[in-house]
């Protein structure tokens, strides 16, 4: 991930000569960038909410199976994914809470489709989605339609967009309408 | 009309018993193996082992072939199999069955969650609950509290969902269970059949190998197989497995011993003719028990097999004591008394079985004394009707010969023998541990389909779980409450890792009176509606989104409580129905206990439950001590039979001496028997014990017999002949039985054989050989 940052536009450039865009490919781009940790900001919209909840923090990422959200705002949670289980930390409330994420199918899917595009893993993105892609190098969305038809009642389609070997943007449509769009910024820890 | 007159009762008696046996009931329950239950406990147990919901299950599962294809196979099986009638639940782990339960959790939340009272809609509450409904509305789980938090806000159907998937559950794949390997896909079939009602279970057995066939066809699954176990599977393979063995072993038994007796008597009509004898038994025993108990099982028809080595032994002295030129039943008559002492011996030793409390036992029993009896009778009055022409047997002089080798006077003689049974005692003695009272070992399906069946109940999470706390009430309702008493203290050992989590009834159809108590806790919509207004304002939310959940609370408090019948359709109705059974007037609760660590702590804390007849049951360790109790209570009956079999010989012979002569080569028989099997790597079940008790009354014969001498040298060649010949046959049948696939068939056989063959050579220790004959009463 880290290698995949620094890269930055010149790497984008470099793509450009590269071969033609395949899913294969661009997974197995994804999967050479190692660990690395990236600042993100998160707007989740709902027609439940007076305004979107904004939020803001680290992502991290280590080969083959942990992930780290850590959102520092509007409060301190942290989201710790590895392999199977999942652990989420409140400091403010002084709580933590272990979760299998086979117990819970929905948390799994969404989880697996951040997972899954930073790891490179087509394997395990296709447990739960069927995996499209469009447009270059320079600018590749993936689309992840769902499935499973369980998980399809609950969310309509996941869209990550990046270029070259970076993941720019994670977008989350939800069955209900609502949606959570997450932009990857840059390298920091 | 002398020749007539018995010949014609004997053909009215044939043909009733034939139109009886024919029109007989016949089963391979192996549950009649186990014994009457004494305490209603047991006899609930019993019961929901014989024809309860589990007694319906049938696991399934696919393997050998990749893990998207084993799911698309289990897809394409279930969905062949749904809509027949045969089948009352299907579950594979597909989302659509998943949805059934999810809505019944869902539309019935306020009804079922313990959660529910007035506290939790109090102001106050209800904004804390909004405030963790909005940060989860930005977590993982967002797109899932999304969808529930307008109609309920207060996360009621979440939380009993996650109490339900906390659940041991098989993980899914591509959408339908999976062993945690991935290399067995599975599923979970309930049959409208009850477990032993085999015809129809064959029949679904066949519908799911059928359905299978054309599911894996449709969906190319190449390689892939299909396993499937339970009890229905189970009994099935018994019934296939004692079916086989009895048609074999009959057949094998019937030419072993007709070639025997052709070797002997060198003509095919005494072949004939001696089994004639033997079908008369065979069918007026199938009869008797058709009679006496209404049903007849396969495992007494493969015990018909050793009637064929018994029965043929008074045709054997028939044919072996006629002489030329006397009337043909004559020689029969001159050993009548000994035989006639000898029925009454092997009766009062099949009495021990008739008196076991094993209805499966008792109807060997009674097959072999209606089976003796009418044979018996044949040979004495229907064979010297169709016998003709004398016959005399090969080589009476070279078996006669064997005997009177020893030499020794008759005191030695005895005390050779007590020899034989101290050295045996002291083996015995020694052996640890001598007794088995697994009630598995019983069952005649193989290991490997034992293996399969723990392997398919591990990776479905359904377990033969082996603790048990039950609740016994006069009511329904009473029982419900009961469990929710015991809810609280149970949770409290799982917190102190007593156990890993239990199961109650009361979690999917709580009683009247908890549902009657949460409905009355939920407000009315105009004050909740009026409350939520002014939480809302203060929160994130926009006014008016949570309409739902008012609506939803209201609609709970006007509706109905639930009842049985509302979890129709779903997984839980499966579930209440093997955890909340009436039986005998009395409503019994099962609350199954997971993951005992701590079985010793687990006891004392049940017993020190004050909700009610409650009781803990460890269902291994209960059918254990039922089978030793059973084993204690026919030792106690071994005593009886050999108490009944010491009467009837002093009541003959009225010579303690005498008794005491006939007894020592059976105990020493007994006794040395008991040592070999040991010996040989056997452990001892009750049905050993029966089997030794066969031994005696089998083995009496012979030592009659020989106690019982001869008027001169060529008839006493003549009763050594029929001796051995008889011990012959007889050792033939039951070793014939030792082959079989069928425990209870195989420990009788083995014992028998062994016992029979000693008892023949111990009995000739106190041969009388030629002398004064000793009169029989």
């Amino acid at each position: 991930m880290v290698g995949a940052v620094l890269l930055g536009a010149a790497a984008a450039a470099a793509f450009a000569a590269d071969p033609p865009l395949t899913l294969e490919r661009l997974m197995t781009e994804l999967a050479r960038a190692g660990p690395g940790t990236v600042r993100f900001t998160e707007v989740k919209s709902s027609a439940l909410l007076k305004a979107p909840i904004e939020s803001s923090g680290t992502l991290s990422y280590t080969a083959p199976a942990r992930l780290e959200k850590h959102t520092r705002l509007p409060r301190d949670e942290r989201l710790i994914v590895d392999r199977d289980t999942v652990v989420i930390e409140r400091p403010a409330r002084k709580e933590r809470l272990e979760l299998r994420l086979e117990d819970h199918p929905a948390v799994r899917a969404s989880i697996e489709s951040i997972r899954g595009t930073l790891a490179g893993d087509l394997v395990a993105l296709r447990r739960h989605y069927r995996v499209e892609l469009d447009g270059a190098w320079a600018e590749w969305r993936l689309h992840l339609l769902p499935s499973d038809p369980e998980l399809a009642e609950l969310v309509h389609k996941v869209l990550i967009g990046g270029s070259g070997a970076r993941v720019r943007r994670i977008e989350i449509l939800e069955a209900s309408g609502d949606r959570s769009v997450m932009t990857i910024g840059k390298d920091g820890a | 009309m002398t020749r007539r007159l018995p010949l014609a009762v004997w053909l009215a008696a044939v043909a009733a018993c034939a139109w009886i046996a024919v029109h007989a009931r016949f089963t391979a329950d192996m549950s009649v193996f186990l014994p009457e239950a004494a305490s209603p406990l047991q006899r609930l147990l019993l019961g929901e082992l014989r024809e309860g919901v589990s007694s319906r299950l049938v696991l399934i599962g696919i393997e050998g072939a990749p893990a998207n294809a084993l799911a698309a196979a289990s897809r394409a099986l279930v969905k062949r199999l749904e809509g027949q009638p045969n089948f009352v639940y299907l579950a594979n782990g597909e989302a659509r069955l998943a949805a059934a339960e999810r809505d019944f959790l869902f539309a019935n939340r306020y009804l079922l969650s313990p959660g529910v009272d007035a506290a939790r809609f109090e102001p106050a509450a209800l904004a804390a609950a909004l405030e963790r409904g909005y940060e989860a509305l930005a977590s993982p789980a967002g797109p899932l509290v999304r969808r529930y938090l307008p109609a309920d806000p207060t996360g009621e159907f979440l939380r009993l969902a996650a109490a339900f998937e906390a659940e041991a559950r098989p993980p899914t794949v591509a959408g339908v269970w999976m062993s945690r390997d991935g290399r067995t896909a599975l599923a979970l079939a309930q049959t409208a059949a009850r477990g032993f009602d085999l015809d129809a279970q064959q029949a679904n057995l066949a519908l799911i190998e059928e359905a299978f066939a054309a599911a894996k066809a449709e969906v190319g699954a190449d390689g892939a197989v299909l396993r499937v176990s339970g009890p229905a599977v189970f009994a099935v393979l018994s019934r296939a497995t004692i079916r086989g063995d009895i048609q074999r072993l009959a057949v094998i038994a019937a030419v072993v011993v007709a070639g025997f007796l052709l070797a002997v008597f060198r003509s095919a009509r005494v072949v004939v003719l001696a089994f004639l004898p033997v079908a008369t038994g065979a069918v007026a025993g199938v009869a008797a028990v058709a009679l006496g108990f209404g049903t007849v099982h396969g495992i007494t028809l493969g015990f018909g097999v050793t009637l064929i080595g018994e029965a043929v032994d008074y045709a054997i002295y028939f044919f072996g004591r006629r002489r030329e030129g006397e009337p043909p039943g004559r020689g029969l008559e001159e050993i009548w008394p000994t035989l006639r002492l000898g029925l009454l011996v092997s009766a009062a030793s099949l009495s021990a079985m008739l008196l076991s409390g094993f209805p499966g036992l008792a109807q060997l029993g009674a097959f072999s004394l209606a089976g003796l009896v009418a044979a018996l009778a044949a040979t004495r009055w229907v064979l010297p009707a169709l016998a003709t022409r004398p016959v005399a047997p090969a080589g009476v002089d070279a078996i006669a010969r064997v005997v009177p080798r020893w030499r020794l006077g008759g005191k030695p003689r005895v005390a050779a023998l007590c020899l034989v049974a101290g050295v045996a005692a002291v083996v015995v003695a020694r052996h640890q541990p001598i007794w088995d009272d697994d009630l598995a070992r019983l069952n005649p399906v193989g290991a490997d389909q034992r293996a399969l069946d723990e392997r398919l109940r591990t990776a479905l999470g359904a377990p033969d779980v082996p603790w048990l706390v039950v609740v016994a009430a006069a009511s329904e309702e009473a029982a419900l409450q009961a469990c929710e008493r015991l809810e609280a203290p149970l949770a409290e050992l799982v917190r102190e890792k007593v156990i890993a989590g239990f199961d109650s009834p009361a979690r999917f159809l709580p009683s009247r009176r908890a549902q009657r108590a949460r409905r009355d806790a939920l407000p009315d919509a105009a004050p909740l509606r009026e409350r939520l207004r002014e939480v809302v304002a203060a929160s994130p939310f926009r006014p008016g989104m949570f309409e739902p959940f008012v609506r939803d609370v209201a609609a709970a408090k006007a509706g109905p409580l639930l009842e049985r019948t509302s979890l129709g359709g779903t997984a839980f109705a499966l579930k209440l129905d093997s955890l909340l059974v009436q039986r005998d007037g009395r409503w019994y609760a099962f609350l199954p206990v997971r993951g005992v660590a701590d079985p010793a702590s687990l006891a004392v804390r049940v017993a020190a439950l004050d909700a009610g007849d409650v009781a803990l049951l460890d269902l291994k360790a209960e059918s254990t001590a039922l089978l030793a109790d059973y084993r204690e209570h026919t030792l106690a009956l071994w005593g009886l039979g050999i108490g009944l079999i010491v009467a009837v010989l002093f009541l003959h012979l009225r010579s303690a001496a005498r008794v005491l002569r006939v007894l020592a080569p059976l105990v020493a028989a007994v006794a040395a028997t008991v040592a070999i099997l040991l010996a040989a790597g056997d452990t001892l079940t009750l049905f050993h014990v029966v089997a030794a008790l066969l031994v005696v009354g089998v083995g009496s014969k012979y030592a009659l017999f020989f106690e019982h001498g001869a008027p001169d040298a060529a008839q006493w060649r003549g009763t050594v002949f029929a001796v051995v010949a008889c011990a012959a046959t007889t050792v033939l049948a039951f070793g014939l039985l030792a082959w079989s696939q069928v425990p209870v068939l195989r420990m009788i056989g083995s014992t028998v054989a062994v016992g029979a063959s000693l008892s023949l050579v111990f009995s000739a220790f106190i041969a009388r050989q030629a002398g004064p004959e000793r009169g029989v009463c």
